[in-house]
């Protein structure tokens, strides 16, 4: 019975997913009666789609340890950290120096693209102290800009880079049951791209920045390939028949034994797969509320997953990678589960 | 004399030594750090948990790799988490609770049976990549005495990483996947943790690690001795 409400109420989803506001397309409530959701109205999504562009980056010289070493030393140069990073090591297309006397640091760099994670290190760090001088959130952004500009990791393009996020990094300590600190230690910008006026979403094109004691430069993600545009002929993209089933089998995939499935968003971006490729999809996320334990009613494990809007596209989404894994066993101490063909919404994967 | 002055100097003699480094010290595939793995997958049907396990412990060669079952975590456990060095479990979460396939498992007496909780036999590190298990004093003051409780999971295992918010499903593969990857190459475990997911999450999730202190700077090369089963001593560090 649970099921079969869940599946109408999944039907219901799909079809109202592109309804009313097709950039930003919701389902505010999906109590309503199905015979309640309007009918579908495309032509923002039209518009949207007659300017849609997909990227490819421009190629880059594969990089060699040496070079790598000089893009590591600029850095260190422009910036006061002294990790010698004496070790190097070479894993699927990268190379790790790294330094035994702090593990936590890393310089990993991508040979094939340049895009690199820095982490100088936060054994200085980890006293029960707050860092000294460290930057208010206001003051993040602009410091980090001028990190970016010293280091030359500034993206040409200035209008591409826009401020999406000031966190950072907190410690807490307790003690024979009672909190004995809570200190901050860095704080963290990160930067999106925006290109044609869509957010790039996905592994790649994002920097972000840390900023450690009096400001200085802790680490850096810098993954902003340079692109070139191609535009899109319209017979290339899915229809929107296309999208909303593909989005209601990706639904049933990802929360299909869920008690009640609310989209909380469902947006056009770019998508950038981290190879090359930046190609408009659907970023679809819902609120999908389980049977919580027992000092729960329910609770809230949102999903969220990319619909390609390319009838062929040439990025690789996640839901691609899952068919190179392996299945799990069976544990064979007790009986183990074994979902039944109704319930598995798996999607052949 | 001014110390500006010699600041540029610094840099260039630090930049002739990386190189001199780079010149004498030839990179090499990377040595395997490889003891006892063991992935877990919370569900079959809620989700693509099966993919960012595997995309864990496929970096090694793996001991154990089940459907995740509760006792594995708590009645069973000296045979199965602790007996690992390393496990990994993906699944649904909430605080201090995740679930193997439809029945969630309270950590917070996941310790109480014979078996106690994890690390007074062989477990090192748990990474529990599930939404908001490892909750930090955003969400509750009290973050630590679910841990280290009489029937808590913190019997001896070093550190627990996790996530203190939602946990993003579309990131989830690569996150594991880079994890794993730094793991392997004796990376500092939860610091790899917050690394993978500033570097692969899509900027809406943030990470949280509970440690026992003095195991603060461990990597799966390299750790500290055990800590005591019985403490109440503990450290978190959470993203923003």
């Amino acid at each position: 019975m649970n099921k079969a409400i869940t599946m109408i109420m999944l039907a219901g989803i799909s079809s109202f997913l592109i309804a009313a506001d097709p950039v930003v397309l919701r389902s505010e409530n999906l109590q309503m009666p199905l015979n309640a959701v309007s009918t579908p109205a495309f032509s923002n999504l039209r518009i949207e789609r007659m300017k849609t562009l997909t990227y490819e980056a421009v190629p880059k010289k594969v990089l060699d340890q040496q070079s790598a070493r000089t893009l590591l030393s600029g850095i260190a140069e422009r910036s006061t950290f002294k990790i010698p990073f004496e070790k190097v090591e070479k894993l699927n297309g990268r190379f790790i120096f790294s330094s035994p006397e702090d593990p936590s640091a890393v310089f990993d760099i991508d040979a094939s693209n340049g895009a690199f994670l820095l982490n100088t290190g936060l054994k200085r760090y980890s006293g029960d102290e707050s860092s000294r001088n460290l930057p208010s959130d206001k003051e993040a952004p602009e410091l980090a800009r001028k990190h970016l500009i010293n280091t030359g990791f500034l993206p040409k393009n200035r209008q591409e880079i826009v401020l999406a996020h000031v966190g950072g990094l907190n410690m807490a300590v307790s003690k024979e049951g009672r909190s004995v600190g809570n200190y901050r230690k860095l704080v963290t910008v990160r930067f999106n791209r925006v290109l044609n006026g869509l957010t790039v979403q996905g592994p790649g094109s994002k920097i972000v920045v840390q900023l450690g004691q009096d400001g200085e430069l802790q680490g850096m993600i810098h993954n902003w390939p340079e692109v070139r545009a191609k535009s899109l002929p319209a017979a290339a993209l899915k229809s929107d028949e296309e999208i909303r089933r593909e989005t209601g089998l990706r639904l049933r995939s990802e929360a299909g034994e869920a008690q009640a499935v609310t989209i909380r968003s469902s947006r056009m971006v770019l998508y950038d797969d981290g190879r090359g490729v930046i190609e408009p999809a659907i970023h679809v996320i819902a609120d999908a509320r389980y049977k919580g334990p027992a000092t729960k009613e329910s609770v809230n494990n949102p999903v969220d997953f990319y619909v390609p809007l390319l009838k062929a596209p040439k990025a690789i989404y996640p839901f691609m990678k899952s068919a190179e894994s392996k299945l799990p066993e069976g544990d064979g101490r007790l009986p183990s589960y074994q979902p039944s063909q109704a319930q598995d919404w798996s999607d052949g994967k | 004399m001014d110390q500006t002055l010699l600041a540029p100097a610094r840099s260039k003699l630090l930049s002739c030594l990386l190189l001199f480094l780079t010149l004498i010290t030839p990179a090499r595939e990377v040595s395997a750090v490889d003891h006892w793995e063991g992935g877990y997958v919370g569900s079959k049907t809620e989700g693509d948990a099966t993919t960012p396990v595997w995309n864990f412990i496929k970096n090694f060669t793996w001991n154990q790799y089940y459907w995740a079952e509760t006792f594995q975590f708590d009645s069973y456990n000296n045979e199965r988490v602790d007996k690992m060095d390393f496990s990994y479990f993906v699944g649904h979460g909430s605080p201090w609770n995740i679930k193997c396939q439809t029945t969630w498992l309270d950590l917070r007496t996941a310790g109480a049976s014979a078996h106690k909780g994890w690390g007074n036999n062989n477990a090192e590190f748990v990474t529990l990549h599930a939404c908001n298990v490892v909750a930090s004093p955003l969400e509750v003051a009290d973050w630590y005495s679910a841990w280290t409780g009489n029937d808590g999971v913190f019997d001896g295992v070093h550190q627990v990483c996790g996530f203190r918010t939602s946990a993003s499903m579309s990131c989830d593969q690569d996150i594991s996947e880079y994890f794993g990857s730094r793991i392997k190459a004796g990376a500092a475990v939860w610091q790899a943790w917050f690394d993978a997911i500033s570097l692969y999450g899509d900027g809406s999730e943030r990470g949280a690690a509970v440690m026992y202190p003095p195991c603060d700077g461990d990597s799966y090369a390299v750790f500290s001795a055990d800590p005591p089963e019985e403490h109440s001593w503990l450290r978190i560090w959470y993203q923003l």
